[in-house]
């Protein structure tokens, strides 16, 4: 490396700060001077020099230790954007269960809550110690644009699914998604290859990789981290996230209680970024600041999960509609109709593959290429394989969608503040936001926008829906005795 | 024979203060390469750790800085005492001082 080299490299890896130009300034007067200097006594090569002055990414590291309090103002900045962002997303939802919640619910709620963020912190813990030590000789080696690319990368999934979800939850019938699901993924090729590209193409400069040499924990985790990147776009990305999101409240919960969304994800992160950076440097006695930046990581973590530690019933619509934490899905018998669910298999990359209709006085369900009749012969209505019968896929899209008389309608005992136990046996919750059909509650807010299709038998005494998988639940087949 | 670098790490503002006081004024490499010889080569420490203890040194203002020619014509960046460094060199000096004779009584009664 030369002189010229050596301090390209420092000038795109040193932190932006009002030192920065100054500090550069000084070492290449100090280069200069030792130049003029030692000459006179011996001639001294310009590597000498750079090697007295240490490897650039030492004096970058060594630079930002001193030069702390910036990057910890950056840091609490970026907690803050961060905050600011999402919280209309838990802040309001968390008032609101607090102002409707009986003093016995809150003080179950503020157990499970505390439990969660101490298993949580604990969780925590060990995926910062594993992915910062080993990322950050890596950072080091990425510079400045790699280190942005990173981030890009890591942040576009998410928010591809931030979008997904924020789209669907809000549109009726995720008709949005029909076109933007292709623009995320678009957008999600688009900043995951670039990302990946700036990030790999600082890494991969042979001079720069010195500092990795003999550190087989840092090589293991960038094969790995490479395979994710790589695959990243549309498979690592979604596997990776998807994996962390599901996988953390799997190992706390005990079961798969769904609805832990990127954006939640990231706050996540931040919060316990936060928490662990405050740590670390209150045992360097520098106080304020971190103080201030665990609390803040506290706070964050406690939006997120006090809606995951709760149920969605009180909230219209920023809440998570997260089921029961411990009780298994039920059939039940209901007071107003007799409800009984059949669910379908489900399929991983082909959602349409399936349809409903009704033909021959029956109900049909095709699914990929079989088709099954829905049989009330028997106690329990059932579906039975008819290998005789040969559909069109198409031949049940014609089937009728959404029937006139079907309204939507906010419970009114939710707006009184009282206990909201309306029947409602979709996954054993309920919710505030209900589907009437002719004066009879069908399903609630949180399956608006998978409904896919509903079909009335002829004799008016049946209704079937088909519900598509969404984030936490597959497809689903709904058969309703309409009194 | 070397020592550990924290010994240093507590004292390293009186060092340079005090070096910053005998020179009156001086730039990066002067200030560098005098903390050197003054210590016989024991405190050797890199240019990556001096310049932001400067900046450090000069946010507290405890030091100022101007940017001055040298003798060599060269523009360098002179840094020198503020009084209120020169206020603080003092107290940290009595700090060591006292620091110092207790390590002195303690090693006297071990040995």
């Amino acid at each position: 490396m030369n002189k010229k080299q050596f301090f390209s490299h420092l000038g795109k890896n040193l932190p932006a700060g009002p030192y920065k130009k100054r500090f550069l300034e000084e070492l290449n007067d100090h280069f200069e001077e030792a130049e003029m200097r030692e000459q006179l006594n011996r001639p001294v090569q310009e590597s000498e020099i750079l090697t007295r002055l240490g490897e650039p990414h030492s004096i970058v590291s060594t630079y930002q230790k001193l030069m702390r309090k910036h990057s910890n103002f950056m840091i609490f900045i970026e907690i803050l954007f961060w905050g600011i962002l999402t919280i209309p997303f838990y802040v309001i939802p968390f008032i609101f269960n607090i102002l409707t919640e009986s003093t016995e619910v809150l003080w179950k709620k503020g157990l499970i809550f505390g439990g969660t963020l101490l298993v949580m912190a604990g969780i925590f813990y060990v995926l910062y110690r594993f992915i910062f030590d080993g990322l950050k000789p890596w950072l080091l080696v990425l510079g400045e644009k790699g280190r942005k690319g990173l981030v890009a990368l890591l942040l576009s999934p998410a928010w591809s699914w931030a979008i997904v979800f924020i789209t669907t939850s809000y549109s009726d019938r995720g008709e949005a998604q029909d076109y933007l699901f292709p623009l995320v993924i678009l957008a999600y090729l688009g900043v995951g290859a670039g990302a990946a590209f700036l990030s790999m193409k600082h890494a991969l400069k042979k001079p720069l990789m010195k500092p990795l040499k003999n550190n087989w924990f840092s090589i293991i985790f960038f094969i790995i981290l490479l395979v994710v990147l790589i695959f990243t776009p549309l498979l690592g990305g979604v596997v990776f996230l998807t994996a962390i999101a599901f996988l953390v409240p799997f190992i706390t919960f005990g079961k798969l209680i769904g609805g832990f969304w990127a954006s939640g994800l990231i706050l996540t992160g931040m919060g316990g970024y936060g928490i662990f950076q405050g740590i670390q440097a209150l045992r360097k006695k520098n106080v304020y600041l971190p103080i201030l930046k665990t609390i803040l990581g506290f706070v964050f973590l406690g939006f997120i999960f006090y809606p995951v530690t709760t149920k969605s019933e009180g909230v219209v619509a920023w809440n998570f509609p997260v089921q029961e934490l411990i009780a298994p899905l039920e059939q039940k018998q209901m007071g107003l109709f007799y409800n009984w669910q059949q669910r379908i298999e489900t399929f991983e990359l082909a959602p349409l593959h399936y349809d409903i209709g009704w033909q021959d006085n029956a109900f049909w369900l095709s699914q990929n290429e079989r088709i099954f009749k829905l049989d009330f012969s028997q106690e329990a209505p059932q579906w039975i394989e008819r290998e005789d019968k040969v559909f069109s896929l198409g031949l049940f899209r014609q089937s009728e969608f959404l029937p006139d008389t079907m309204t939507c309608e906010v419970d009114p005992l939710f707006l009184e503040g009282r206990d909201n136990t309306l029947p409602l046996t979709l996954g054993g919750e309920t919710a505030c936001l209900k589907f009437y059909y002719q004066d009879q509650l069908i399903f609630g807010q949180e399956d608006f926008g998978r409904l896919q299709n509903v079909l009335v038998s002829d004799d008016g005494k049946w209704m079937l829906i088909l519900l598509m998988r969404n984030f936490e639940r597959p497809e689903e087949v709904f058969l309703v005795e309409l009194k | 024979m070397t020592f550990s670098k924290e010994l240093l790490k507590g004292n390293i503002e009186t060092v340079v203060l005090h070096s910053l006081k005998e020179l009156e004024e001086a730039y990066g490499y002067q200030l560098l390469t005098a903390i050197q010889e003054e210590s016989g080569g024991i405190f050797a420490f890199q240019e990556s750790t001096l310049y932001p203890l400067l900046y450090r040194l000069e946010e507290k203002n405890l030091i100022c800085s101007e940017r001055k020619t040298a003798p060599s014509g060269k523009e360098r960046r002179y840094y020198s005492l503020t009084p209120k460094g020169k206020k603080v060199l003092v107290e940290k000096l009595k700090e060591f001082t006292l620091f110092l004779k207790g390590m002195k009584n303690v090693l006297k009664t071990a040995s």
